[in-house]
């Protein structure tokens, strides 16, 4: 393990602003690290800031972003660089200096307002590459409208310098004559995330990129989709802005490419043509979609479902390559012939092709790796250690994100903290030693004055405000009592938009704030945070959502869609007036986090909670430490499993701030964020362990096969069973061996993908050509998912020899007993003729299924479950380790299958997580708990009953008391308290009695 | 003064000749001086690699041979025997183990000063930008054709070294320059099944059909090609009715430059040239 | 265009390698994309597609492709060998087949297999072709001379198909090479 010498810097550099960057900026920030966040761009935010949805959700992803990229630009501990590059990294791991260039902006970021008059005046048009050229934007620009920092820069290679926009701007924020700086920092670690370039489809000319308008790339299609995009969302074809109704995708565009260097999946692509297929079908109802594809990877949690939906909504998957996108001359049409499943070839005409076009290296990353002096693997990515996730060449650096591998958001958050992990863990010793914390001004007292209500209504681009006229529900707005003062904002959620809101507050002597947007869940903190920066108590807000309930729902009818945004501001109005100032208190969190799960999930959770200098307790329930670590003897890329079950049992038994618990069972959990109680049985013993956090790392196990004679011939196994005779060595004799991959995986009672088989049959396939080579391997599969660099194995195994034959799920192989050995009938879809292979073994790749016992400690632990059992976490994309409750954070196959590599990431994810909670030291309640009316309760105890948090009990007196810290605001109790003494803050009787009162006003 | 090295192959002795006519009348016009190989052979052309792959590199390396003999580039006008003559000048150059073999093969060692270039390359490439249209007399105005580089021309690519393999533009800019109007079409470089023109002449009949239906697609009144065997099979093999006619390129420059001779090139057509070339009366041309 | 009848495994499945050598060609890498079928022009012709054929390759079913009309219906176009993903030279490999059917005497009857060798044989005597020679010998031999009478007189009237054409003087050499290439395991 990285160590530094005497104490280190209490600061990181990250490199790349993308979702990767930003998570690692993040995480270490809230663990108490002063964080430089250095982007090459004008702005953070990166590629995810270009998507229109995201899969599988079909969340709108902007929206789910740009409350991460404010809380960048809003943390104290995180100093965005932008316009900026590494130049040289000197010293060593906890003591670097780095030396940075900031390339002139020519905008004076201190006084710039981003009010874009700049932008209206400039002469010089530029293809934009936010839209990915589709469009043009002025050579003084914004990245997108919701940028962070969100200021002016101007592009110096186009500015023609005419000082228009100097002459125009009032702040006087433009600067011709900066000039680029370079100056030194010091930093403990370094993240590297410099994320990804898309493949080039000129080199593959046959699909007619660049030459024929109507083939765009996926990311071009993406912008097209998109609401901010160059034709502001509407669907329409390059060349003549017509409406495609016919669209094809072409997956595969140099990826999985040998014969262009890319020998790699790019794992993202399959999902998200899948998507844009969808969203198509919502631009365009009658769209007929085809995705033409080799292998459909929908290897992810809930992807495979995804995929279902999809092919039931309509979407044609075709396997079957594409040879040629060719012109129909004078139509602009496109022809594409192909292999129909029935086995014919025809030509099909479309009005648009979208080329899924493949993840490269970033651009400078050569560059960036020489002056970060780390190594590259061979196709170009950040060499990085199966074991050791983000460890590069080079101690104190990181890698992160899609620079080390093609991996969709969830992972590359994931992988984002991790890395942060690495850092918080390696710099413990300085860990709060340069870290800034936020204060606000004093409250203001407003309790005696008179209701003076500012209303800020958004346009969310034309997410509203193409369908709700909102400059008119802010007129409508200013005549509602004690509404002082009412404006329109382009987007509410902007850097400049919260600061104006703050500045308006002061001005007019605001004392309640209405903010009409969209949904409160993402983004009421953020327009909290100007009241309190305004000095108002935060409580005093209230927020209406016209997006989701007014545009988006009646995109068809403009006119109603305002009044019903007119009639939810007058309720909030209303109900603002009554509002009043609420007090939080405060609770001590419990410094140690229970890891259950002893796996390699498990341990690496604990060893980072602890090396990152918090205590731990380990609770497993085998009497030995390793979970399925113990049956893994190989891996695809080399490493030696049972080498790591061994260092990671050594350094969990020997670490003085952690405690193991083996042979011990959950029986009961009390408490809340913080401050939780679990009751545990370890043999007769019961022990009580106080912790403030919970990393749930249960594992998953390989389910028992029902088919194939499993079980009742001898020569049927599992690989897992079969990996243990590779590792034994007694595979000398096998002539003939058939894997049947997708045993009990994407079926009706288990409809999901288990996502490690095809590796895993790829791995011990090469195991045994090694062992064996004179042995036949027949491996029977549905579509091979070899995502990423797994990819170059599967081409290894085709070296090899090892034969790959498809199987159609209609048709399922047959296994037959012929004595000893076996006969397998597998009909090749290929010739459409049957095989019949007699073997002496047949492999099966058994599906990963969750522990039994996981839905009883998801009841103990009341965190959510998946429709398949395993755990659900708070969100799909930007919260893979968290549970929607605050502490509880989730590591392992227990999420859902994955690969050893993966499952360490995810530990060390959690880990960071959970130190970032602890390193707050207390917890603030939240104002929205409730109240009681000691007076009015009657002790019935239906609160203690229907509270889902435990935050409600009776006194000694049979009166019913809140723990604030611990109430979640969901309001249970105060609905089904039969007196009304339960009242919630915010949510109190007469506010919503008044509220309704007004809605039926109208 | 350019001066190439000419392997006319046996083709232009034959269903070819008016390809190697007019060729030879162009180059003059343009001031390439082309200087036939001494005592040639054949390339072995579509034949000999279906029969042996040493052989159908050491054929056309005893004609490199003749050509580093006389210290020229080389200049193939049938897209076949230019594309076996690269094939070994390629091998020669990059592939170690496969030049030894043809240098034992057909006797010589190759030094590496020759180059093999199509017509086409030479007349794009090697002569300064805008002769050609320079030296137009009657432009071909209002001709609209459809320009077919086929396989042998363009791939594979890293032995032809052609632009654009995908959608070439050369013969296009050409034709204009001519003053004809090239169109857009998306048979350029499919296969019109020459090589089978002699033993499945109903799959060539039917790959002629599909290209010429293409090119009517585009609205082109003719062909023109940069291959004898291309030629020869895209108007012998047309289905029954086709009347559309393909020319070389090198007769369409010919025509354009005004040169004496056309007359005699354009009788060799197995379909009648002219009403294809009706629309150059009536614009005067 | 389907493999008739149930095939046992395993096969030979050494014949794959043996295709793989002769034609130094990769191909134990295709992923049966049918990328290479998507654009062959002659597709509609044949009794297999190209990936059917390395398809059969790799389950070593090497009579079935050594009998297929497939193989000598591959006109050497090379797009499926430039689209390639896996870098496949299929044209090569086909005339690999093509020269494998050929030694085996498998399709001996096929007339694509006939004319090549006519051809060469036309080489190997005068050193150039003589098109009319060849394809009037072609025609006798066929049996197609009848059909093609129209269009041979044709093109015997346009002065295209010259009886008399100069062969090469030093026919010598061109016997050399010939000779050459057997002794270096070839022809």
């Amino acid at each position: 393990m990285e160590q530094t010498e005497g104490r280190p810097v209490g600061a990181v550099l990250v490199v790349g602003g993308g979702v990767s960057g930003i998570q690692a900026a993040l995480d270490l920030a809230d663990a108490g690290f002063r964080v430089y966040l250095v982007e090459r761009q004008p702005a953070i935010g990166g590629r995810m800031a270009q998507l229109d949805k995201t899969f599988p959700t079909n969340d709108c992803s902007m929206c789910t972003l740009a409350p991460r990229l404010v809380e960048c630009g809003r943390h104290p501990n995180i100093t965005i660089l932008t316009c900026a590059e590494v130049k040289e990294v000197t010293g060593v791991a906890g003591d670097f200096t780095v030396k940075v260039r900031q390339y002139a902006r020519l905008v004076d970021p201190d006084k710039c307002r981003g009010c874009g008059e700049c932008e209206s005046v400039c002469p010089v048009e530029v293809r934009d590459e936010f839209n990915q050229g589709l469009n043009m934007r002025k050579a003084i620009f914004r990245p997108y409208p919701q940028a962070v920092p969100n200021i002016y820069a101007i592009d110096i290679n186009r500015c023609v310098e005419c000082v228009e926009c100097a002459e125009t701007c009032t702040a006087g924020a433009i600067d011709p004559f900066m000039g680029d700086r370079e100056f030194r920092l010091r930093v403990g670690a370094l993240i590297l995330s410099p994320g990804y370039e898309l493949f080039d489809p000129t080199g593959r000319p046959e699909f007619g990129y660049g030459v024929l308008p109507n083939v765009v790339t996926s990311l071009e299609f993406e912008r097209l989709l998109s609401a901010s995009g160059p034709y502001q969302g509407h669907l329409v074809r390059p060349s003549d802005g017509s409406v495609p109704r016919r669209i094809a995708f072409v997956q595969c565009v140099g990826s999985r490419d040998v014969a262009r260097g890319a020998v790699y999946c790019s794992s993202v692509c399959c999902m998200h043509a899948t998507k844009q297929a969808l969203l198509a079908m919502e631009h365009i109802p009658d769209a007929d979609v085809a995705i033409f594809y080799i292998d459909l990877r929908a290897f992810g949690k809930d992807f495979e479902r995804y995929y279902a939906k999809a092919r039931e909504s309509g979407v044609r998957y075709i396997r079957c390559m594409v040879s040629q996108v060719a012109t129909v001359p004078g139509s602009g049409e496109l022809a594409i012939r192909y292999r129909t499943p029935e086995g014919a070839f025809r030509e099909e005409r479309f009005d648009m092709v979208v080329l899924s076009v493949g993840l490269r290296p970033p651009q400078g990353l050569a560059e960036l790796a020489r002056v970060a002096g780390i190594e590259l693997n061979e196709f170009g990515f950040c060499k990085t250690w199966e074991f050791y996730p983000n460890l590069t060449s080079r101690p104190g650096v990181y890698a992160a994100g899609v620079a080390v591998e093609p991996k969709d958001i969830p992972e590359t958050v994931v992988d984002a903290s991790s890395a942060a992990a690495n850092a918080s863990r390696l710099l413990q010793a300085a860990r709060g030693s340069l870290a800034a914390t936020k204060s606000y001004p004093p409250e203001r007292e407003v309790a005696h004055e008179a209701p003076r209500i500012g209303v800020f209504v958004c346009h969310c681009g034309v997410n509203i405000g193409g369908v709700v006229d909102v400059p008119e529900v802010a007129r409508y707005a200013a005549d509602l009592p004690g509404v002082v003062h009412s404006q329109d904002l382009l987007f509410a959620c902007a850097q400049d938009s919260i600061s104006a809101i703050s500045e308006t507050i002061r001005e007019h002597n605001l004392n309640r704030v209405v903010v009409a947007s969209c949904t409160p869940r993402t983004h009421a903190p953020l327009f909290q945070a100007s009241l309190r920066e305004a000095g108002l108590n935060p409580y005093l807000y209230e927020h209406v959502n016209i997006r989701e309930q007014c545009s988006w729902v009646h995109r068809d009818d403009p006119a109603r869609a305002t009044a019903k945004a007119k009639d939810l501001v007058r309720m909030a109005v209303t109900k603002a007036r009554l509002l009043s100032p609420v007090i939080t208190t405060f609770l001590d969190i419990e410094p140690l986090v229970l890891v259950v799960g002893g796996g390699a999930a498990g341990m690496t959770a604990a060893l980072s909670v602890a090396d990152q200098g918090f205590p731990v307790c380990l609770v497993e329930k085998e009497p030995v430490l390793g979970g399925n670590l113990r049956h893994l003897f190989y891996t695809l890329e080399g490493s030696d499993p049972q080498a790591l079950l061994y260092d990671l049992t050594v350094r969990v038994e020997h670490h003085p701030l952690i405690r193991v618990l083996t042979g011990a069972e959950i029986v009961d959990v009390t408490g809340y964020t913080g401050n939780y109680v679990t009751r545990l049985r370890q043999g007769d013993l019961e022990r009580e362990i106080k912790h403030g956090a919970v990393i749930l790392a249960t594992g998953a196990v390989e389910s028992r096969p029902r088919e194939y004679l499993y079980g009742e011939h001898p020569r049927v196994v599992t690989q897992t069973e079969f990996e243990r005779m590779l590792a034994s060595g007694r595979v000398g004799g096998l002539k003939n061996v058939v894997m049947i991959q997708c045993v009990g995986s994407r079926q009706e009672d288990r409809p999901y993908c288990s996502r490690v088989c095809c590796g895993h049959a790829v791995k011990n396939a090469l195991k045994l050509k090694e062992l064996n080579p004179g042995a036949n391997v027949f491996i029977l599969y549905r579509d091979v998912r070899t995502y990423g660099f797994k990819e170059r194995y599967y081409l290894q195994a085709r070296e090899k020899g090892v034969l790959f034959i498809r199987y159609e799920p209609e048709a399922k192989p047959a296994v037959e007993a012929k004595g000893e050995r076996l006969r397998v009938r597998v009909v090749e879809p290929v010739l459409n003729t049957p095989l019949d292979i007699d073997v002496d073994l047949v492999v099966l790749s058994a599906a990963i299924e969750p522990r039994p016992e996981t839905a009883r400690l998801a009841q103990l632990f009341k965190v959510p479950l998946t429709p398949d059992g395993f755990f659900a976490e708070a969100h799909m994309k930007l919260r893979p380790v968290d549970f929607a409750t605050e502490g509880m954070y989730l590591a392992g196959l227990g999420h859902a299958p994955k690969t050893l590599g993966e499952a360490l990431a995810q530990a060390q994810a959690a880990a960071v997580r959970a130190v970032g909670l602890l390193a707050k030291g207390r917890l603030e309640s939240l104002g929205i708990t409730v109240q009681v009316n000691e007076g009015r309760c009657s002790g019935c105890g239906i609160c203690v009953e229907v509270c889902p948090y435990g935050a409600r009990y009776l006194d000694e007196n049979r009166v019913a008391r809140v723990i604030a810290a611990v109430c979640r605001g969901c309001g249970a109790c105060a609905a089904t308290c039969p007196t009304g003494a339960t009242q919630q803050l915010g949510f109190e009787d007469r506010q919503i009695m008044r509220m309704i009162e007004s809605a039926l006003l109208a | 003064m350019v001066r190439l090295a000419y392997y006319p192959g046996c083709s232009l002795e034959a269903t070819g000749k008016e390809y190697d006519t007019s060729a030879r009348a162009v180059c003059q016009a343009l001031g390439i001086e082309l200087v036939e190989l001494e005592d040639w052979n054949c390339c072995g052309a579509t034949s000999a690699h279906s029969v042996n792959n040493l052989l159908a590199l050491a054929l056309p390396a005893r004609n490199l041979a003749l050509a580093q003999k006389l210290g020229l580039d080389v200049v193939a006008p049938c897209s076949a025997c230019y594309n076996r003559l690269r094939q070994a000048e390629h091998a020669l150059r990059y592939d170690r183990e496969t030049r030894a073999a043809i240098e034992e093969a057909a006797g010589f060692n190759f030094l590496g000063g020759v180059t093999v270039l199509s017509l086409l390359e030479a007349l794009v490439k090697r002569i300064r930008p805008g002769t050609i249209a320079d030296r137009v007399v009657h432009p071909l105005q209002g001709l609209r054709v459809a320009c077919y580089y086929g396989c042998l021309l363009v791939r594979p690519p890293e032995v032809t070294r052609f632009d654009r393999p995908e959608n070439p533009v050369h013969l296009d800019e050409l034709v204009a320059a001519l003053g004809a109007e090239p169109v857009a079409w998306r048979g350029k470089t499919d296969c019109c099944g020459a090589s089978h023109a002699i033993t499945s002449p109903e799959v060539a009949t039917a790959l002629v059909g599909r290209l010429l239906a293409l090119a009517r697609e585009g609205g082109a009144d003719a062909l023109v090609t940069a291959c004898p065997l291309c030629q020869t099979s895209l108007e012998m093999r047309r289905p029954a009715g086709e009347t559309m006619p393909t020319f070389y390129f090198t007769e369409l420059m010919g025509l354009a430059f005004g040169l004496p001779g056309t007359r005699a090139w354009f009788a060799k057509h197995l379909v009648d040239v002219r009403p294809a070339l009706r629309v150059l009366a009536q614009t005067g041309s | 265009m389907a493999v008739r009848g149930a095939v046992a495994l395993p096969l030979d499945l050494a014949w794959r390698e043996e295709v793989r050598k002769a034609s130094g060609q990769p191909v134990e890498l295709c992923y049966q994309c049918a990328k290479c079928a998507a654009g062959c022009i002659v597709l509609e012709h044949a009794d297999f597609t190209p990936h059917q054929v390395l398809r059969m390759v790799a389950l070593g079913l090497r009579d079935r492709v050594l009998a297929s009309r497939a193989i000598w219906l591959c006109s050497g176009c090379l797009t499926c060998t430039v689209r390639c993903p896996n870098g496949i030279d299929i044209a090569r490999v086909m005339d690999t087949l093509k020269e494998m059917a050929a030694a085996n005497g498998a399709n001996g009857k096929n007339p694509a297999r006939l004319f090549h060798s006519m051809f060469v044989d036309n080489i190997r005597g005068r050193g150039r072709v003589n098109e009319a020679v060849l394809l009037g010998r072609y025609e006798l031999t066929t049996g197609r001379i009848w059909k093609e009478l129209g269009q041979g007189l044709t093109l015997l009237r346009k002065g295209k198909m010259p009886v008399f054409t100069p062969g090469v003087r030093h026919r010598d050499e061109v016997r050399r090479i010939f000779a050459r290439v057997r002794e270096l395991g070839g022809h």
